[in-house]
């Protein structure tokens, strides 16, 4: 029997066995080609519920006749958001203490770019964290004045993003467990 | 072993190793991405979410809309535009030799969805305009209606973050600036009001014009209209004060323009789609316009002021200018200062030709003056938003400049998305970025499209059958028109009264407790008795049965609560039409009168029709009692003052001279005999004693809130 080029059969078959599977390695790697992909979860955990729940609110009765979005209009044309601030307060308040930990919101009001007024959560920093918003446009009475616009902003309180099993977990407003 | 072997071993380790180092390479040049779980699913809630803002914006609308032409409904007697029987000193005529009376649902409808247009309008997206709307019950009122056409909203990918370089984008990011303050020669918050209001729109109608400096449009919209996209001037309409013969020289962009009218003057034309309301066409249009102007005159080095005066005056007028000055280049002064009359067609008149002139004069100097003011801002906003820039991203604006967007919308952009969009704008140009830029323009790629078609039903605590109640007390058997029928014909003891004594004896009969019936004076606010009554006499006059004779009227028409002291009114006669107008433009209704007005030159010769020409009737009060009145003809330099007005009535000629003319020249001449026939009335709905109110603007006074309902109109009865 005739011996192999690295001294036995068993070392040739190896060798080629070896060169063989570089080559596979080497053909998958080209061939998948895809960006390296890590993922997120959640990332924006209470977005789009929050942008849902701003126009709900807009849209509760206010009375027979009118919604909280009546009572802003009214507020703004007479530069008075007492009235308003005592309404939405505690419906933000309720739904986010009983929906998120964490969580951080705050209400704009604006017109052309000027803020009107601010109501927000009582525990909430503005130096937290970077923010979420939702924005609505409102119409008011008189179609010739400029349209206001109501911002829900959502903030991270602290850091409470982490990692777990290889996927990093940003969240927002965390959701209650 | 071998030595063949050897090579073998060898080369097997040489190729594994640059197979191994290749490996490093490539997974070295991949890029690290980060992809969001379920982003797929947001982008489609984000879409959904996006329709309901949009449902929420209309709705809202809606409900406004409803009870202002309810309330404008009442106030112009039923009717959304002109009553079926023409106008009588701002009420619409109900009742003539035909029964005139409004077709309240149909009315209603035709109003709310001209109002809701509005409102959609200034959304800042493409909503659906019309609506078709049917009243489902009159009592409560309810109005069920839907739009015509859908909304599209584009499910956009979220990669790179692209949506921000969209159009929307750079609106959205514009409009969150703030114009910063800098002293204004105008009207201080004129030009910040249009910097926020429709910077962006300029901005992106400019983008291929950088001939057109966004000053220059932006002092257009201020001379033109302070910047009231809904402004309608003597023809023009709209932002940028279009006429319809140059708008539809723009039909690409103004595709609805009314079809039924010829000129835009006509004031019975219906604009209520009209695309001259909507800013942002208004904008792209005049940017257009002032292109081809600034081309007609582009060997010119005062094009531009060229350009604002062919804009107010028309190019051939300037066009004539320059030539009349013979000179190869000539200054705007040298032109404005060759402008003769008879380059001026649009005008017959050669009192009014010159006028037109100093218009045109002082049109140039405005919209300069306001362009200046606008630089100033932009410039100041400029610097501002550099050092934002600056402060958010350090010495990455530097080599993260500009320029990256000349080409494409690369990875750096994406970086930093929206500041690299405005970055590369104007904003940046100073301060070290000098790059001639032009924005990103990337469309997203939309993964699929919703769809939504607005459609709404609303309610509102409102009984809608009143008109027929009151049309029910004006027509019924022993109603207004039996009462006075019956005084006017002498009946068993032979005795006929006076008009005034049976409208006044039924409307006493009217009164109800759910109804407050009233006449005349006591439905008008001051300022409309001021006008009323001028306009009252003037048509009384008008309609005699007389002829060559004078009609004489005082203006002491009794106590006004007003305290500001004096009016003005005007008359503006166009093709038959005469048209009084309070001096600041109040939205008085217009007046039909087919009498064509003159004023005297010299002794008893009469000037030639006023056709387009203006009579100013400043009627003055004082200590709350009307007083004077004087008569001033403007391009003729009249002034007359005068206790009474007077008018010489020649067939359908009616010239107008103060106490001091009549004096001399008139005082054998007959009086007219005039009777009054026409009776203005408003009617309250009365809960428990207090009117009914509605929340809406009142036109008039531009006060928002609860507001009585008055139905106001005018019964026109047979002359006795």
């Amino acid at each position: 029997m005739k011996k192999g080029l690295l001294g036995s059969n068993i070392a040739d078959f190896l060798a080629y066995f070896l060169f063989v599977l570089v080559i596979i390695i080497f053909y998958v790697i080209f061939s998948w080609g895809g960006d390296k992909v890590s993922y997120k979860i959640n990332s924006e955990a209470g977005y789009t519920d929050t942008g849902l729940l701003l126009l709900n609110v807009l849209r509760t009765p206010y009375d027979a006749k009118s919604n909280v979005a009546d009572l802003l209009v009214n507020s703004v044309s007479q530069k008075n958001f007492k009235e308003f601030e005592q309404m939405v307060n505690p419906i933000f308040t309720d739904y986010f203490s009983s929906n998120f930990d964490d969580c951080c919101w705050k209400l704009t009001i604006w017109q052309q770019g000027k803020k009107l007024d601010e109501l927000r959560s009582s525990v909430c920093d503005n130096t937290q964290s970077e923010e979420l918003q939702h924005s609505v446009k409102l119409p008011l009475v008189n179609p010739k004045e400029p349209v206001i616009d109501v911002t829900l902003s959502l903030f991270r309180k602290g850091t409470v993003g982490s990692m777990e099993g290889g996927y990093e977990q940003v969240v927002q407003c965390a959701y209650k467990k | 072993m071998k030595k063949k072997g050897f090579v073998f071993n060898l080369s097997l380790v040489m190729v594994t190793l640059i197979v191994l180092i290749s490996l490093f390479l490539v997974l070295q040049g991949k890029k690290s991405k980060v992809e969001p779980i379920g982003s797929r699913q947001f982008e489609l809630t984000e879409a959904y979410q996006k329709g309901e803002n949009v449902r929420f914006f209309v709705e809202q609308s809606a409900k406004y809309s409803l009870s202002q032409a309810i309330y404008d409904l009442s106030q112009n007697g039923g009717f959304s535009e002109s009553g079926a029987c023409s106008s009588y000193a701002g009420y619409q005529v109900w009742l003539s030799d035909k029964k005139c009376f409004p077709n309240y649902q149909e009315e209603l409808t035709n109003r709310f969805q001209l109002l809701l247009a509005r409102y959609l309008l200034i959304y800042g997206a493409e909503l659906p305009l019309e609506y078709s709307s049917s009243v489902k019950s009159s009592q409560p009122l309810t109005l069920v209606s839907s739009a015509n056409s859908a909304v599209v909203i584009n499910i956009v990918s979220k990669e790179l973050a692209a949506k921000k370089y969209t159009d929307q984008g750079l609106r959205d990011k514009s409009k969150s600036m703030v114009a910063p303050k800098v002293v204004q020669k105008n009207d201080k918050d004129l030009m910040p009001k249009i910097f926020n209001l429709y910077e962006s729109s300029i901005m992106r109608a400019t983008l291929n014009y950088p001939n057109i400096k966004h000053s220059l449009i932006a002092g257009v919209i201020a001379q033109e209209s302070k910047g009231d996209p809904f402004a309608v001037g003597g023809c023009g309409v709209g932002l940028t004060q279009f006429e319809l013969g140059t708008a539809k020289a723009y039909s690409k962009i103004f595709q609805k323009l009314p079809q039924s009218c010829k000129d835009s003057c006509n004031p019975k034309c219906d604009i209520s789609t009209d695309d001259r309301l909507n800013p942002d066409k208004s904008i792209a249009a005049s940017v257009l316009y002032y292109n081809d102007l600034i081309g007609i005159f582009g060997k010119y080095t005062d094009k531009v002021k060229f350009a604002i005066a062919a804009y107010n005056g028309g190019p051939t007028v300037i066009r004539k200018a320059i030539d009349a000055t013979k000179k190869s280049n000539p200054s705007w002064e040298e032109v404005s200062s060759s402008i003769r009359p008879e380059f001026i067609t649009s005008v017959s008149s050669e009192s009014r030709k010159i006028w037109k002139i100093g218009v045109i004069q002082d049109y140039v100097n405005k919209v300069s003056s306001y362009q200046q003011d606008y630089e100033l801002l932009e410039a100041s906003a400029k610097e501002q938003q550099y050092e934002q820039e600056k402060s958010k991203f350090g010495t990455k604006v530097k080599t993260h400049d500009c320029c990256i967007c000349k080409q494409t919308c690369g990875d750096d952009c994406a970086v930093f998305p929206v500041d690299a969009a405005v970055a590369c704008g104007p904003w940046s140009i100073g301060k070290g970025l000098s790059c001639d830029m032009k924005f990103c323009t990337y469309t997203p790629k939309s993964l699929s499209t919703y769809e939504i078609r607005p459609s709404f039903t609303l309610s509102i605590d409102y009984n809608l059958d009143i008109y027929k109640q009151i049309i029910e007390t004006i027509t019924k058997n022993e109603g207004i028109i039996d009462q006075v029928k019956k005084c006017q014909n002498p009946g068993e003891n032979g005795k006929k009264t006076l008009l005034k004594e049976c409208v006044d004896s039924a409307m006493r009969l009217a009164q109800s407790k759910d109804f407050a019936w009233k006449t005349e004076t006591d439905c008008d606010t001051p300022r409309e008795m001021v006008l009323n009554s001028f306009v009252e006499n003037y048509q009384m006059c008008a309609e005699s049965n007389d002829d060559q004779c004078v009609c004489e009227f005082s203006m002491d028409i009794g106590k006004s609560n007003n305290p500001d002291g004096t009016y003005d009114v005007v008359i503006r006669q166009q093709d038959g039409m005469t048209e009084f107008v309070p001096d600041d433009a109040l939205p008085i209704p217009k007046v039909d009168l087919s009498y064509s007005t003159y004023y005297f030159i010299s002794n008893d010769k009469i000037s030639k029709p006023l056709k387009d020409k203006l009579i100013r009737y400043s009627i003055r009060y004082k200590k709350g009692v009307f007083s004077t009145a004087s008569i001033d003809i403007p391009d003729q330099g009249i002034s007359q003052i005068s206790k009474n007005i007077h008018i010489f009535k020649k067939g359908s000629q009616m010239a107008v001279m103060n106490d001091e003319y009549y004096n001399t020249y008139f005082t054998s001449v007959k009086k007219c005999n005039v009777s009054k026939r026409v009776y203005r009335f408003c009617v309250e709905k009365l809960n428990n004693g207090i009117p009914e109110k509605i929340t809406a603007v009142n036109p008039i006074s531009a006060k928002v809130g609860p507001l009585e309902i008055a139905y106001r109109f005018a019964l026109a009865f047979p002359k006795p």
